[in-house]
């Protein structure tokens, strides 16, 4: 069992392959993130947070790019972008803790960061072929009046959970469509509940070039909302997370040039297995920062308020905050553990592989020259990527890391509900401003225990990669299903 | 008060059920969102009923329905909207307590009742005959014209008639009201306000504001127990018709387990209406029983959230958008383990009750 602790001496005693100079850098880092998101979290999130949530339930797809360009001021668009393309080069831990100190402030615009990494997310496991690309066109924008978001589209109105499980997909109902044509894919198809879906100028898009057989064709595609075809076509009315908008997405022969494609064709599947055992931990710490928000909100109301000062003499109130502290504290273990699991086993020695070094440290200028850029684009490139994967990582860590990631992610959202819950109860309808904000956090709580998979489909993967120690196929096949196309001269 | 035979009976749920299924649940959107021509429409609609004042006599121009009629309707109605259900309890029992008191019912300024339960000393006090302080959160009060609040004094609970029109009294809509919000909550502000004291604090559980309360709180828990049969409902309906991994979801025992688990809630708990007792008070009104209406009602709104935050569970995302009604359900559950008090508060007052009869 991985340990419940994220200390540098249990890294280290964990990880003995992460060099001590390394341990340490990290170690600082990750708390130097800590106190520089919560401090951008404080300043620029609980002023807005209820009421850009009023507006937005008002008026469903309103939207603050105010809070997005503070957020950029501060680093909070480019943390997983590699450092070679500009970012931060941050991963599964360091999303984690940036996304429970934005939501222990507010998940609706912590969601906006969040679902703009998601978008990321995909295009490092395509990898160097993006960095020059939209990678650096989003670092580039951030102190633009409107700098560029991203999203990730999987969900379908006709597939939710299935197109989330490499069975369930084979058996799903999946509409959507890519269209092989000369230069490219044509896309067409509805995707449903995209979170920064009508805001993000870039949205990485998975469909299958055949429908009939999604599991084996799903292919993940880097979309410009520019394109013609695509559109809008509702904004949800949510019910929390409000500040941060979902939208209906229309394709229609929406054209995605060969370049843009993420990885191979055919690949999607596996992809997403990946992206989501990435993005799972963090999500476990949406739901641990909302329940810490609560906890915290209602603790200094019960210190500071005189009617909290006499409820907190009763002993039922000091059990409930011991047990709130007890619950938010196993799922920080619980997220940090899938995210070790993932930075420092599943894919960091991936990330550490010295040819993924080599090509990190390649001169952008260099790697911008048409030839050298054409290269990295190609099949063969693409290919390679796979075979680094296959070299460096394998099924039987990659199940590991589904599992701890949706056990992180299942209890993140319990706790969320439960925490806030508890806190409301203790609260009352009498408490003013403060229920108005814990009302708000337990309608935010929700969303956690659906998104990015329910509770329940996280669960059967805990079954199947923890308790039955199954090992999924997380990483593409060595062989494209189509190698001519993509090795081929056109590439 | 009289007993309704079974037939009139029947015919009072029919007719709250079809007020719900035709009226309220098509507007529960424009309920919700407080449009003020759906409030009025739906007020207009109960009130043309008679279930405004199903429990007041029928000399004082009530319906003169029994308790345990009255939980039904409420049952029936908050299948349909769950704010209104409570606007209906709310007003019923701040009228029998009225008119219990003596208060001129029928006289113009008695038109719109609201009753405030739970009013404690740190939040309203008496100072020179007249109240001053801030009460939040207090349900159903926007829009009253008189209102009856249950002050908790360390003697016991009195019960004191205010009249929203008058100087010193301030009732501000509370904005962010998130659940039952078809009957809108406001904040009450008091600075000097005259009132009359109906009754002084007393400790008589057979005595009106002990009744009153009890009677709040059976009658949450009944529309607790109507919002849970409609999740249920929603999501039995939903998961026969959403396929996911080739089959309907229900066929997935993941959701087959959250819909067996509603059931057993369901069926777990007698309906409220049975807890209403045969015996009087005064004359003919019923009696209920403290301890089990604080029972009741803490387990029926416990059952009616875990029901409801599972519905929208077994929607998903679907379930998570304002339009499919499943997450209204969600925080109008949540509101009802909120009222009359939290339902840990109501834990409390029962062991308090337990020890004080044994």
């Amino acid at each position: 069992m991985t340990g419940h602790s994220s200390s540098c001496a249990e890294i280290a005693e964990q990880f003995p392959r992460l060099r001590a100079p390394e341990l340490a850098d990290l170690c600082s880092e990750l708390q130097e993130l800590r106190e520089r998101t919560r401090s951008f979290a404080r300043q620029e999130l609980i002023p807005r947070a209820l009421e850009l949530d009023r507006r937005a339930g008002e008026e469903p797809g309103y939207f603050d790019w105010d809070v997005v360009r503070a957020g950029a001021r501060a680093g909070m668009l480019r943390f997983l972008v590699p450092a070679p393309a500009g970012g931060s080069g941050g991963l599964a831990m360091h999303a984690c803790i940036m996304m429970e100190e934005l939501c222990a402030a507010c998940a609706g615009i912590g969601l906006i960061f969040g679902a703009h990494g998601l978008g990321i997310t995909p295009l490092l496991l395509g990898g160097a072929a993006h960095w020059d690309g939209v990678l650096a066109q989003l670092v580039a924008s951030e102190a633009s009046e409107r700098p560029l978001l991203m999203a990730l589209a999987i969900t379908e109105p006709e597939a939710g959970t299935d197109v989330e499980d490499p069975d369930l997909l084979a058996r799903g109902r999946i509409t959507s469509h890519a269209r092989r044509v000369p230069g490219g894919y044509r896309l067409s198809g509805t995707k449903r509940f995209i979170s920064n879906g009508s805001v993000a100028r870039w949205i990485s898009v998975v469909m299958p070039t055949d429908p009939m057989r999604p599991a084996e064709t799903e292919t993940c595609f880097l979309v410009d909302t520019r394109s013609e075809g695509f559109a809008v076509s509702r904004a949800e009315h949510k019910m929390g997370q409000r500040a941060c908008p979902a939208a209906e997405l229309s394709f229609d022969e929406v054209f995605v040039p060969d370049e843009l494609l993420v990885g191979r064709e055919g690949d999607g599947a596996t992809e997403t297995l990946i992206v989501l055992a990435c993005s799972r931990p963090p999500v476990g710490a949406i739901g641990t920062g909302i329940a810490r928000g609560a906890y915290e909100r209602l603790r200094a109301w019960l210190h500071e308020d005189d009617v909290g000062a006499r409820l907190l003499e009763r002993q039922h109130v000091q059990l409930a905050l011991a047990q709130m502290e007890e619950e938010i504290h196993l799922a920080h273990q619980a997220y940090m553990d899938a995210a070790m699991e993932i930075d420092l086993w599943a894919l960091g020695p991936t990330m550490r592989h010295p040819a993924a070094r080599l090509l990190a440290g390649l001169p952008p200028s260099f790697r911008r020259r048409s030839r050298v850029r054409r290269k990295l684009l190609s099949g063969t490139a693409r290919a390679q990527t796979v075979a680094l994967l296959h070299r460096t990582t394998d099924d039987r860590r990659l199940s590991r890391a589904v599992g701890l990631s949706s056990l992180a992610k299942a209890r993140g959202g319990d706790v969320a509900v439960r925490v806030t819950s508890a806190a409301l109860q203790i609260a009352g309808l009498r408490a003013g401003p403060l229920r108005a904000e814990l009302e708000k956090l337990w309608r935010d709580a929700k969303l956690v225990q659906i998104y990015e998979g329910t509770n329940q489909l996280n669960r059967v993967e805990v079954f199947r990669t923890l308790s039955n120690e199954e090992e999924m196929r997380c990483l593409p096949p060595r062989e494209s299903i189509e190698p001519a196309r993509m090795n081929g001269a056109r590439a | 008060m009289s007993t309704a035979s079974r037939a009139e009976r029947e015919a009072l749920r029919s007719l709250a059920r079809d007020l719900a299924e035709r009226e309220l649940a098509p507007r529960a959107l424009q309920l919700d969102a407080q449009e003020p021509a759906a409030l009025e429409h739906c007020r207009s609609l109960l009130e043309q009923a008679g279930l405004l004042r199903a429990l007041v006599s029928e000399e004082h121009g009530g319906g003169g329905i029994g308790a345990g009629e009255l939980l039904e309707v409420l049952g029936e109605l908050a299948r349909g909207e769950a704010g209104c259900a409570l606007g209906v309890l709310l007003e019923n029992v701040a009228a029998l307590a009225a008119q219990e008191l003596g208060c001129p019912l029928q006289e113009e300024g008695f038109e719109r009742l609201a009753i405030v339960p739970g009013v404690g000393e740190h939040e309203v006090s008496v100072r020179e005959d007249a109240l001053h302080g801030r009460l939040q959160g207090a349900l159903g009060a926007l829009g009253a014209e008189q209102l009856l609040l249950l002050a908790e004094r360390p003697e016991g609970t009195a019960l004191w008639l205010l009249s929203a029109e008058q100087p010193g009294v301030a009732i501000v809509a509370d904005r962010s009201q998130m659940g039952l919000r078809a009957a809108p909550a406001a904040a009450l502000e008091l600075d000097g306000a005259a009132f009359q004291e109906l009754i002084a604090p007393q400790r008589d559980h057979r005595g009106v504001p002990a009744q009153a309360l009890a009677l709040l709180r059976l009658g949450t828990g009944a529309i607790a127990r109507g919002i849970a049969l409609r999740a249920h409902e929603l999501a039995l309906s939903y998961a026969q018709e959403r396929w996911q991994g080739g089959v309907p979801i229900i066929e997935h025992e993941a959701v087959g387990d959250m819909l067996a688990a509603m059931v057993v809630r369901l069926r777990a708990h007698g309906r409220p209406e049975g807890l209403v007792a045969s015996g009087s008070r005064n004359g003919d009104a019923p009696l209920l029983e403290p301890q089990g209406a604080l029972a009741a009602r803490v387990a029926l709104c416990e059952d009616a959230l875990a029901t409801a935050i599972d519905a929208v569970q077994v929607f998903g995302g679907t379930g998570y958008m304002v339009e499919t009604g499943v997450e209204k359900l969600m925080r109008d559950a949540q509101y009802c383990t909120l009222f009359p008090e939290p339902a840990w508060q109501a834990s409390q007052e029962l062991i308090a009750l337990a020890r004080s009869t044994t």
